[in-house]
């Protein structure tokens, strides 16, 4: 049935507008070259003024130290008891398994594939890491691959994104850029990119914000030096 | 969805009693309008982002042919299969045999349109499978059996109490009050079911041929839920919605949040390509696309037309117009309401069960202000009506009598003497019929004009005053009629 | 220059002061006018309604009539409208009728779009010490663009205090044939204008066009309301009130 139906269609679509000629022009892309990362050292007053409009929570720390307290922080906050994690190495780097094991907080063991989304659905928090932050909109861009499923930033109440100084962008134009260079270096696109702006929220009752619909209903964006991560190569 | 739109004055003027349904149209159109402004006005140039969203449909739809085709190879690379559907009963037949074949015995599905369309749950219902809609507002109406109301706030025209009631009563839970609190008892209620459907089904607010990518744009989270969780994930989408590159992509992303909210991005925007890439633990195993016809290329055929097909389906034309506000979303009787589904439902159904719709209109012109893809709304709902008029390929089904008393009046018009001689009888007549300046009564179909209205009685026309008028001013000699 | 005046249907038959008034506004802005006695209407009711062929009659007819002057003005914007936006696209497939339509649409004007743009004139030496609101008519302001004009007229009026109404932008629900196959809900939205215009207290009510004015009009006096509705050009002529 499917392949009548796809000569149909397209005979159809073909006809209706007179047979157009193709023109693989239209299928190149525009916005190519360099990402226009944003100085580290730039004010990040809007950023913080965007997460925060949004109910997010933004942290410029300067060092691991302050990491570790923050994420005391926040542990302490939501009563965090068991934790969601990447399997990235900005997070290895940082020793943030490390500071969960010292703190009791239960590491999610995600090793079974078939008892993933089960065992995840446990967790009180969840950590990534991020590609980048857009200044424009306080958004988060992260992708997903095996070692960065998605289910951490999205099934725990509360998630924890982070970024380095330098993966600051300016608009959503900016990311354009950074899209087709996983194209150029990967050859497709990962298999899901999200762009994650605030907490999870909904207005259906009487108009009424409400947060943590279904996703996060906290979350914490985290910038810290580049150093400490080094995340890019 | 079932096809009411010839109840749409019935339905109305019940919208127009229902105090509770005006005040919430009322607070969500005004709301949307304004930070749909707000953010327009904080851009560098409005305008210009809206030409380039117009700009890159018609690319698009210009370039259907090819671009479908490269969707369709990517989605492939990518590990997905691609199915087409000419007509509704095809999609549904496709995406239920896969259902079956699967062995699936529960679907989570987010908010979308073309779904409602083409009444996929009622048949995935009739195979025994549990179909949850997981979008808040569209969870309420499902418990309550109803059609949504607006296409971002499905159940605005329900209060907290009526929504507590109806959890108490289908869910079993105590009664809660607070927004907080229901919300909370959804997100437990369907995080059991995202945790093990078998099948997510979603719509798509854009295809990207350049990479096979299917944008969805959402706040709640449900949609990330529903391509993440079940192992497979089946996406409806209208062949119109295909968009050229990762450049269009963008546009797209700044253009359709504002529009619709306000915002400068929704919650969640998920890019997805394919299923989950081999060893991912997450993800769909799965991925089907349904690429539907269902009347869009007979559309396509009509360059006047053409346009109807570049709507992302924001929302914000409903938001501002004044006839929306006042009889909501269950009026148009169909899927698609406001301004675009006065538009587009007579095309995508048999004409003459929609043809009023075009005419629920007063032409304002609010909705193309704010279309995203610059929609010449007005003009479209113009040709609609000369459509179902004039044109015998569309079979209308307009009544004759109100046509032919038009015609009549135009044919008098091209006669002067003529017209004045019946402005001359007609005022006599009047004479009858007004009293202290006002009509007592009006003839129908004017009569519904004078039930609320007062209206002025004829004068003396201009045209008689003329002659004297224009020696006081320029001391000349006026004509007198030819024709 | 040479002005047609174009009388509106509706000004002809139930409002002539108002064509009055606009004729008495352009003498003393200077223009020499003349009042073709064949004009009949623009035919945006047979347009509007879906009966092009018959908007068609009614076009050809307006063209012959109105052609040969310099200038062509109206106190209404749907009317306008009708000519400029429209007239061409009705003639779409028949070039030397499309050719005289868009000769003409170019030359059409609304009265305060025509003060204002055209002669320059904004000052008319009007006087009328009251309160008013203007009325925005969706075929004025949207479909013509014309939105500053009214006010800067308005705004040289001695003694008049203009006030804004919340929702302006938002239509009166009129739209000709719309107020008769829908009337409960244009009913309920000119009761929302309404209730907005009486919020603001004006004693006057004023618009560039009349079938806003009767719409709107016609509900309040059936209210009871005391606030009066005026064209604008009647405002205009106004030498002390």
């Amino acid at each position: 049935m499917s392949p009548q139906a796809r000569e149909k269609i397209l005979s159809a679509v073909e006809l209706a507008l007179g047979f157009p000629k193709r023109d693989e022009e239209i299928l190149k892309g525009k916005s190519t070259g360099e990402v226009h990362w944003l100085n580290p050292s730039a004010p990040w007053d809007s950023v913080e003024k965007e997460l925060s409009a949004l109910s997010a929570r933004f942290h410029r720390i300067e060092d691991t130290g302050q990491l570790r307290d923050l994420l005391g922080s926040i542990v302490e906050e939501y009563g965090v008891r068991s934790a969601l994690m990447w399997d990235h190495p900005s997070l290895e780097k940082l020793k943030v398994a490390q500071f969960l094991d010292e703190r009791g907080v239960r590491r999610v063991d995600t090793s079974d594939p078939e008892k993933f989304r089960i065992e995840a659905a446990k967790a009180d928090m969840g950590i990534t890491a991020a590609e980048a932050l857009i200044e424009e909109s306080g958004a988060i861009v992260v992708r997903s691959s095996r070692e960065m499923p998605r289910a951490v930033s999205l099934l725990p109440p509360v998630h924890v994104a982070i970024v380095s100084w330098a993966q600051r962008i300016s608009t959503i134009w900016d990311i354009v850029p950074l899209w087709r260079s996983w194209l150029e270096k990967e050859g497709r696109l990962p298999s899901a990119v999200h762009f994650i702006t605030g907490p999870s929220r909904t207005a259906d009752i009487e108009l009424t914000l409400v947060l943590g619909a279904h996703g996060p209903k906290a979350l914490h964006v985290v910038a810290l030096p580049e150093e400490l991560i080094s995340l890019r190569e | 969805m079932r096809i009411r739109c010839l109840e749409f004055s019935e339905r109305a003027k019940g919208a127009l009693r229902d105090e509770m349904l005006q005040q919430n149209l009322q607070r969500i159109g005004v709301r949307f309008k304004t930070a749909r402004d707000l953010a327009f006005a904080a851009l560098e140039d409005p305008e210009s982002l809206r030409e380039m969203g117009r700009a890159l449909k018609e690319k698009a739809i210009a370039n259907l042919p090819l671009l479908l085709e490269t969707l369709e190879m990517r989605v492939k690379e990518a590990g997905g299969v691609v199915h087409w559907a000419c007509t509704s009963k095809e999609a549904r037949n496709i995406v239920c045999e896969i259902a079956r074949t699967k062995g699936v015995r529960t679907v989570v599905k987010g908010k979308s349109m073309v779904t409602e369309e083409i009444s996929l749950n009622e048949a995935l219902q009739a195979q025994g499978i549990e179909v949850w809609e997981t979008d808040l507002g569209e969870f309420i109406i499902q418990l309550a059996g109803e059609p949504p109301s607006h296409i971002i706030g499905p159940a605005v025209h329900k209060s907290k109490e009526q929504i507590a009631d109806l959890f108490a009563q289908k869910l079993g839970v105590p009664k809660a009050e607070a927004p907080e609190e229901l919300t909370r008892i959804a997100r437990e209620k369907l995080r059991e079911k995202f945790l093990n459907a078998d099948m997510g089904v979603t719509g798509a607010n854009a295809a990207v041929a350049e990479t096979g990518s299917i944008l969805l744009l959402e706040n709640e989270g449900n949609i990330r839920m529903s391509v993440t969780m079940p192992r497979i994930l089946v996406t409806v989408m209208g062949i119109e919605k295909v968009i050229a590159t990762l450049d269009d992509l963008a546009v797209i992303l700044a253009l359709l949040p504002r529009s619709a909210t306000g915002q400068k991005l929704s919650a969640y925007s998920t890019i997805f390509t394919g299923p989950r890439a081999p060893g991912e633990l997450d993800g769909p195993e799965e991925f089907h696309l349904v690429l539907l016809d269902n009347g869009r290329t007979r559309i396509l055929a009509d360059p006047d037309r053409r346009q109807s097909l570049f709507c992302l389906r924001c929302g914000s034309c409903l938001n501002v117009c004044p006839v929306y506000r006042k009889v909501g979303g269950h009026a148009y009787g169909w899927v698609y309401s406001g301004p675009i589904g006065a538009v587009l439902t007579p095309q995508l159904i048999p004409p003459r069960l929609a043809r009023e719709l075009p005419f629920a209109s007063t032409l304002c012109g609010a909705c193309a202000e704010v279309c995203p893809v610059k929609i010449d709304l007005p003009k479209l709902l113009l040709i609609m009506r000369q459509r179902l008029s004039e044109d015998p390929n569309f079979d209308g089904g307009v009544p004759l009598l109100p046509r032919l008393a038009s015609r009549a009046h135009g044919w008098i018009l091209t006669r002067p003497r003529l017209y004045r001689l019946a402005a001359r009888g007609a005022r006599l007549w009047s004479k009858a019929l007004t009293e202290e300046g006002r009509w007592k009564w009006l003839p129908p179909p004017v009569g519904r004009w004078g039930k609320m209205r007062d209206v002025p009685a004829m004068q003396v026309p201009f045209s008689e005053r003329w002659k004297k008028l224009k020696k006081e001013l320029l001391g000349g000699v006026a004509n007198e009629p030819t024709g | 220059m040479k002005v047609g005046l174009f009388i509106p249907c509706i000004v002809e038959q139930f409002h002539p002061q108002v064509g009055e008034a606009t004729a008495r506004v352009l003498a003393k802005a200077g223009c020499s006018l003349d009042y073709p006695p064949d004009q009949t209407c623009c035919g945006q009711l047979q347009y509007k309604t879906g009966n092009w062929k018959s908007a068609r009659d009614v076009a050809r007819h307006f063209i012959k009539v109105f052609e040969e002057f310099e200038a062509v003005v109206a106190p209404s914007g749907s009317c306008v409208a009708m000519v400029r936006k429209y007239y061409p696209e009705l003639f779409r497939d028949d070039p030397r009728e499309r050719q005289r339509a868009q000769s003409l649409a170019q030359k059409t004007f609304e009265l305060t779009e025509f003060l204002v743009r055209v002669l320059g004139v904004e000052d008319l030496g009007a006087r009328w010490r009251t309160k008013a609101v203007y009325h925005d008519s969706c075929q004025v302001s949207r479909a013509l663009g014309i939105k500053e004009e009214p006010r800067r007229l308005l705004s040289k009026v001695e003694g008049l205090e203009l006030v804004e109404m919340e929702q302006g932008e938002v239509c009166c629900g009129f739209g000709g044939s719309f107020s008769l196959q829908f009337p409960e809900i244009s009913e309920a939205m000119v009761a929302e204008k309404a209730s907005h215009i009486l919020a603001t207290g004006a004693e006057t009510l004023i618009s560039a066009e009349i079938s806003c004015l009767m719409n709107i009009g016609g509900y309040l006096k059936r209210k009871g309301a005391s606030i009066v509705p005026v064209h604008i050009a009647e405002v205009l002529v106004q030498r002390g009130k």
